[in-house]
């Protein structure tokens, strides 16, 4: 009252129910002085912190409709000189802040911290930078806020504001002088202060569209984006999501204005996590193969705060593929590393020393290197390119920064408040805290998924929000949605080929797909690749898929990840809306975490094994083990979900993708390899093809006993392949001389033309579920004959499109069966035109689980 | 004697008939809201007069009051009443207000007291400590300076700084302060060139834009070239707190030509710390960088003494760069850290570094300095390390010869603090020497673990002789 502009404010006293009668005595005295029309007492029933504010509220809109904001005063707490006046200004000068909280200039335990200086959601949810202490708009209660009167042991204040920042409103920092906070070492701040843990723990709760990987990802894009990505001193980006094109390139100049700014403001100014120097082609060729995201991730996993991480490409034939870690620096100078990470407190501790920068010089930098853990990358077709290895990319970007004109200012300037919040440069750790993950994927997307969370219903935002202004990929902003397929290996086998199709034809309908490889296996360049993954990322551990638990209905559960790794594979995860585990049961010990952070998860259920002694195990048996952390089990085959759903798997849980052909064919391509199979002479040896995988599964036994027996009637055999869950070639051994066994093929072309050649297709497995092998034969019009095994008989309807035997004596059977074709070739005619009518393709079968994906 | 109400009353109005005194003014306001109740006889006309001047009724009392007049004097009295009761509450509260600004008084009070506490625990004896320091950038071409000045004709000054159109009046510049304005005792601003004669002004605001502190300094028309100090004549008191200074330009009358030069630190990447105009951060800045200057730190609200001007019969004064006296030896050092050499540096290096031990002192001898009649000395200490320890140092001067024959403790009795990361001027007053001089130079860990990173470096010496 004392203040000159005060006479445009009125002041409503709160008495919450003070046994004191001097309290209720002083309100009097001061409403005398004052004047009643400008200060209202009002006393009510004690209800606490919050009840005493919202009455306060309530009383001062319910009489001045004009009022434009109210400032939350504890009786304790004492307004700055100028603090009115201020306000006005305030609310002038920034009108799209909803309210404006003050530094920490405390009396009692005096001492003056820092408010940071810039507001950040990201923050916030950590700490509570926003006294109560602040002024609000009323746009703020328009909207309907008001504190939450039954949080009485603190945060109260804390917990309105991210209310507030879930309807789109930002409050702003003030440095002029606004409030005086008493700080006593006894107080309901500290009591709140020993309950952190209860209380955080209701905040999570309350705001778990806040606490969640989706969100924290969007903020750390739009408030701190995690990355300096540094090509050259001139060409420097900043960005969280390294595909986003929607951040500047830095020249040298701008760069260093923001490190010396946040060198100069004690790291309330951002300048990145993490900094990536990187030759420029390296980041090309990793963008192109899909690996950057991954390549960024790995990098800072590997990096932490205090070391230097590196990463080098060398060529891979075959398919990308991370290798496993070395720490071999010699090797690492003598190859040039092609991006190297450099966690920016080491940046920030190098260039605020006063002696030349250790980054400036390559041989000192690498005197850091034998604690950097490196790992070679391997993609195909890649040539180490001349000019420039990172690490010289690096020195010369820390020399230009050195060497700034701005360098000596910032070195001499050091904020004098103490800042209690953590630097810019945590940002990443802030959005894993946030997250609840270890390090996460740098992909943020639209958290469309939150209203899977039970949550609040939220409130419709006000327009315009400071995020929809100034940030180019809003926060809220609606993207594709995104799924991820993750696979223990990707030599695409069958289960791989399903996952392939399926994310091809989600592709079709506007979703981004990825291929999460759990382990350093190599990605296996097939056809079709290119078309099914947006991008490829690895959980590199080698030691996830082993089944080396205790067994659950018989099967060996897997070793789970711990810890760090389990955060991290998380975090990996997260930022995707949906999982679909492929027999990935290294993963499954995520599936739930995953689950509740509202990713949809789902598994595939390709083939029941069996073991030597016919006992079903396997994948399945997992999918029932983690049922409850999956929302859909999808299945090959009609009849696997019809056995999952006889296991007690609700039936809405599953979705049957039973089996098309494994890769795709026009129908041109189709009627020629028809139209050759129908140009063959009948008199010539029937054309008996194998194709598979040499393992005892394959019943190589049996072939090997079909192949001795039909030797002497007029059979072709070809038989391709080649040993890869277990060896059983030597099975093979006597068919030396009289079979040449084939390398297998991996094109589509090769495999279109073994089809063509073969009359007949000979499966004498053991177990199958719905092989692909027999869908892509019949195609082509080559007859499958197979032993009754899985859902094979989805497929195969005997006699008609194929021909089927009983697994006991299935080897005379097969043989008459082949002598019989051979010797009748109208017969073969009519079968082979049979198998070649057709069936649905992939687009038509995942129509069910695009409905499941697309809703809301 | 008085006694009834009615000659109460009839006394007073004597009283403030004829000129009234100290307590029947007193009296008065005790009066306010009453009213003379009376029966019977009205009271005299001099009586009624006085109190209807004093907004007082009068309220006749019936002997037997009934309906309507009883009433109406039933409301009478209890508006008398409620008024004297809000009466009341306004006095407490006036007391109230009174007590909350003695606690405010108090509680700065306390914080000037708590400071000056501290300080002189720091420090050993009223300093000034520099808490900002922004040296002038090199180059001397212009390209580092801005131009203030007035010209009568366009009403203002122009700006010559690099970058900056010329043609803009200026008269007034603003400078965000990297510290807080809590304690600021002085600025030293640098200036390259003065013509003509005025003064500059010098205002301290905080960010709400309540102006804290002012002072000015004149500028005859000889002004030298160099460092200049804008004193204020307390340091400025109250919470620590953001805040800038503005400069102006003032002719020493309106027809005066006067024109200033201040020169610029180096480029700074916080925009808000840049030197701007007199619309302050709100617009843009002036130029990169900030304007060079030192801010020293006193004690709040202690008035300082006046700086010494080096004029005409003032002793004369010289500045010797560590290079320019002899090598130094380590006299002394008590419990040093292990792995740390206490002495470092010398006649080849940029300054002395005497490192303080774990506990005690180190303390360092300077060997026949030339000098004739030495009064008085100073060096200037920077405390480098800001992660270290706070450190005190001392300084002190005895004959040429003496340095290795007395015990120099009893002599260095002037210690100053240098806060980590901070630089600080140390003074001497010792005997008056004749000749050449052996200089004593020391240190000790003020605040902190001690830590091999604790390092005051001597980066020169000022002597008056």
């Amino acid at each position: 009252m004392d203040q000159p502009e005060a006479q445009t404010c009125a002041i409503a006293a709160i008495d919450d129910g003070c046994p004191l009668a001097e309290t209720e005595a002083t309100l009097r005295a001061w409403a005398a002085i004052g004047g009643p029309a400008r200060l209202h007492v009002i006393r009510r029933p004690n209800g606490g912190l919050s009840a005493a504010r919202n009455t306060g509220v309530q009383v001062l809109l319910g009489r001045y409709p004009q009022i434009r904001a109210i400032f939350a005063l504890d009786a304790d707490n004492r307004l700055a000189a100028g603090a009115v006046a201020l306000w006005a200004r305030l609310l002038d000068d920034h009108p799209d802040a909803q309210w404006f909280y003050p530094q920490f200039d405390l009396f009692g335990l005096a001492d003056s911290t820092s408010n940071g200086n810039r507001y950040s959601l990201l923050w916030h949810a950590q700490h509570n930078f926003s006294d109560a202490g602040s002024l609000m708009r009323r746009s703020l209660f328009d909207a309907g806020l008001r504190y939450d009167e039954t949080l009485r042991h603190g945060y109260e204040d804390w917990d309105l504001w991210l209310r507030a920042a879930r309807m789109g409103l930002r409050g702003h920092p003030v440095a002029a002088p606004m409030l005086h906070y008493r700080k006593r070492p006894e107080s309901m701040l500290s009591g709140a202060q020993d309950r952190d843990g209860h209380l955080r723990a209701q905040l999570h709760e309350r705001h778990a569209w806040l606490f969640h990987p989706k969100t924290a990802l969007a903020l750390e894009q739009a408030e701190t984006p995690r990355f300096r990505i540094l090509h050259s001193p001139d060409q420097v980006r900043a960005f969280t999501d390294p595909l986003s094109n929607a951040d500047p390139v830095m020249d040298a100049d701008a760069f260093a204005a923001e490190v010396w700014g946040w060198c100069a403001s004690g790291g309330e100014r951002p300048a990145g996590a993490l900094w990536i120097a990187a030759r420029p082609t390296a980041w090309a060729a990793l963008r192109d193969a899909g690996a950057l995201r991954f390549a960024l991730w790995d990098l800072e996993r590997r990096s932490g705060q205090t070391r230097l991480a590196t990463l080098t490409l060398t060529d891979a034939p075959d398919g990308p593929h991370p290798h496993a870690l070395a720490h071999d620096a010699a090797g690492l100078c003598a190859e040039g590393a092609d991006l190297i990470a450099l966690p920016a407190p080491m940046a920030r501790s190098a260039l605020e020393g006063a002696a030349r920068p250790w980054l400036c010089d390559l041989d000192t930098l690498w005197a850091h290197a034998p604690t950097a853990p490196h790992r070679m990358f391997g993609l195909p077709n890649w040539t180490k390119p001349t000019g420039p290895g990172a690490a010289q990319i690096l020195a010369e970007c820390v020399n230009a920064l050195w060497m700034h004109r701005m360098r000596p200012a910032a070195q001499r300037t050091r904020p004098w408040r103490l800042n209690w919040l953590p630097p810019t440069e945590a940002s990443a750790a802030m959005a894993r805290a946030t997250a609840g993950s270890g390090v996460l994927y740098p992909s943020p997307s639209a958290p469309h998924a939150l209203p899977r969370i039970a949550n609040p219903a939220p409130t419709p935002r006000p327009q315009p929000t400071p995020y929809s202004q100034s940030t180019p990929g809003s926060l809220w902003a609606p993207r594709q949605r995104r799924v991820c397929f993750v696979v223990p290996i990707a030599e695409f086998g069958g289960a791989e080929t399903v996952a392939r199709n399926v994310a091809q034809a989600l592709r079709k309908v506007g979703f981004e797909t990825a291929l999460c490889i759990l382990g350093p296996h190599r990605l296996r360049r097939t056809d079709g690749l290119a078309c099914a993954f947006d991008e490829v990322l690895w959980f590199p551990e080698p030691s996830l898929q082993r089944l080396e638990g205790p067994p659950y209905a018989g099967t060996a559960l897997p070793r789970l990840p711990e810890g760090a790794d389990a955060a991290d594979l998380f975090g990996l995860l997260a930022g995707f809306d949906a999982l679909i585990g492929c027999h990935a049961a290294g993963a499954l010990g995520v599936f739930g975490a995953l689950q509740r952070a509202g990713v949809r998860t789902a598994l595939y259920e390709h083939v029941h094994e069996r073991s030597a002694y016919g006992r079903p195990q396997g994948t399945p048996m997992l999918a029932l083990a983690w049922e409850a952390a999956v929302d859909k089990i999808l299945t090959c085959s009609a009849g696997l979900a019809t056995w999952m759903q006889a296991q007690g798997v609700p039936g809405e849980k599953l979705i049957a993708l039973p089996n098309a052909a494994g890769y795709p064919m026009t129908s041109g391509q189709i009627t020629a390899a028809l139209t050759r199979r129908s140009t063959r002479t009948p008199d010539g040896p029937l054309h008996a093809l194998f194709m598979g995988r040499f393992d005892r599964q394959k019943g190589l036994e049996r072939l090997v006993d079909l192949v001795q027996r039909t030797q002497d009637a007029p059979v072709s055999w070809r038989i391709v392949g080649k040993a890869v869950v277990e060896d059983a070639t030597a099975d093979l051994a006597p068919l030396a001389g009289k079979v040449t066994i084939e390398a297998p093929v991996f094109t589509d072309a090769a495999r279109t033309d073994l089809y063509t050649w073969a009359d007949v297709l000979v499966m004498p497995s053991r177990f199958e579920g719905l092989p692909l092998g027999v869908l892509e034969a019949q195609r082509c019009g080559a007859v499958p004959i197979a032993t009754r095994t899985g859902q094979i008989e989805e497929a195969i309807s005997d006699g008609i499109d194929g021909m089927l035997v009983d697994q006991t004596g299935c080897v005379p059977a097969m043989e008459a069966i082949l002598r019989s074709l051979a010797a009748d070739r109208a017969q073969l005619g009519r079968l082979s035109t049979a198998a070649a009518r057709p069936r649905p393709d992939w687009d038509q079968i995942v129509c069910p689980l695009v409905d499941w994906l697309a809703a809301d | 004697m008085i006694h009834s109400a009615l000659d109460w009353a009839q006394a007073m109005a004597t009283i403030c008939a004829t000129g009234g005194a100290q307590g029947g003014d007193l009296a008065l306001a005790e009066l306010e809201v009453m009213a003379l109740v009376h029966t019977g006889t009205a009271p005299p006309t001099e009586v009624t007069r006085w109190l209807d001047s004093i907004r007082t009724g009068v309220i006749a009392l019936p002997d037997d009051p009934q309906g309507a007049d009883l009433l109406a004097l039933a409301g009478r009295l209890g508006a008398l009443l409620n008024a004297r009761l809000g009466a009341a509450r306004r006095l407490a509260a006036e007391a109230r207000t009174m007590l909350a600004h003695l606690r405010r008084d108090q509680a700065e009070l306390q914080d000037t007291f708590l400071a000056t506490e501290q300080f002189l625990y720091d420090l050993g004896g009223p300093k000034l400590s520099l808490c900002l320091d922004t040296p002038r950038a090199g180059g001397g071409d212009g390209a580092d300076l801005i131009t203030l000045g007035t010209d009568p004709s366009a009403g203002g000054a122009r700006r010559r700084t690099k970058g900056i159109k010329i043609g803009t009046p200026l008269i007034d510049v603003c400078q965000h302060l990297a510290c807080s304005i809590s304690g600021l005792a002085a600025i030293d601003i640098f200036l390259a060139k003065v013509t003509g004669s005025g003064r500059i002004e010098a205002e301290i605001h905080d960010l709400s834009g309540v102006l804290v502190a002012r002072t000015q300094m004149p500028l005859p028309p000889a002004t030298h070239p160099g460092w200049h100090r804008l004193r204020f004549d307390t340091a400025i008191a109250g919470f620590a707190r953001e805040g800038g200074v503005t400069l102006r330009l003032v002719p020493d009358s309106p027809r005066t030509l006067v024109m200033a030069q201040l020169a610029l630190g180096t480029a700074h990447p916080l925009v808000h710390l840049r030197a701007h105009g007199p619309a302050g951060p709100a617009a843009a800045p002036l130029s990169e960088a900030s304007l060079a200057l030192r801010v020293w730190r006193g004690l709040p609200g202690i008035r300082l003494p006046a700086p010494v001007h080096e004029g005409t019969g003032a002793p004369r004064s010289r500045l010797l760069g560590p290079h320019e006296v002899p090598q130094a030896t380590l006299l002394r050092s008590d419990a040093p850290i292990p792995g740390a050499e206490a002495l470092e540096g010398g006649a080849q290096d940029d300054g002395i570094v005497l490192h303080p031990p774990a506990q005690g002192l180190s303390i360092a001898l300077i060997e026949n300095v030339p000098a004739h009649s030495l009064t008085r000395l100073c060096a200037l200490v920077h405390n480098t390390d800001p992660e270290g320890p706070g450190l005190r140092v001392a300084i002190t001067a005895v004959p040429a010869g003496a340095g290795r024959l007395i015990a120099p403790e009893p002599l260095l009795t002037s210690w100053t603090a240098v806060p980590p990361g901070l630089w600080a001027e140390v003074h001497a007053t010792p005997e008056p020497i004749t000749g050449n001089a052996d200089l004593v130079i020391a240190v000790m860990q003020a605040t902190g673990p001690s830590t091999r990173t604790g390092r005051a470096v001597f980066r020169g010496v000022r002597l008056w002789d």
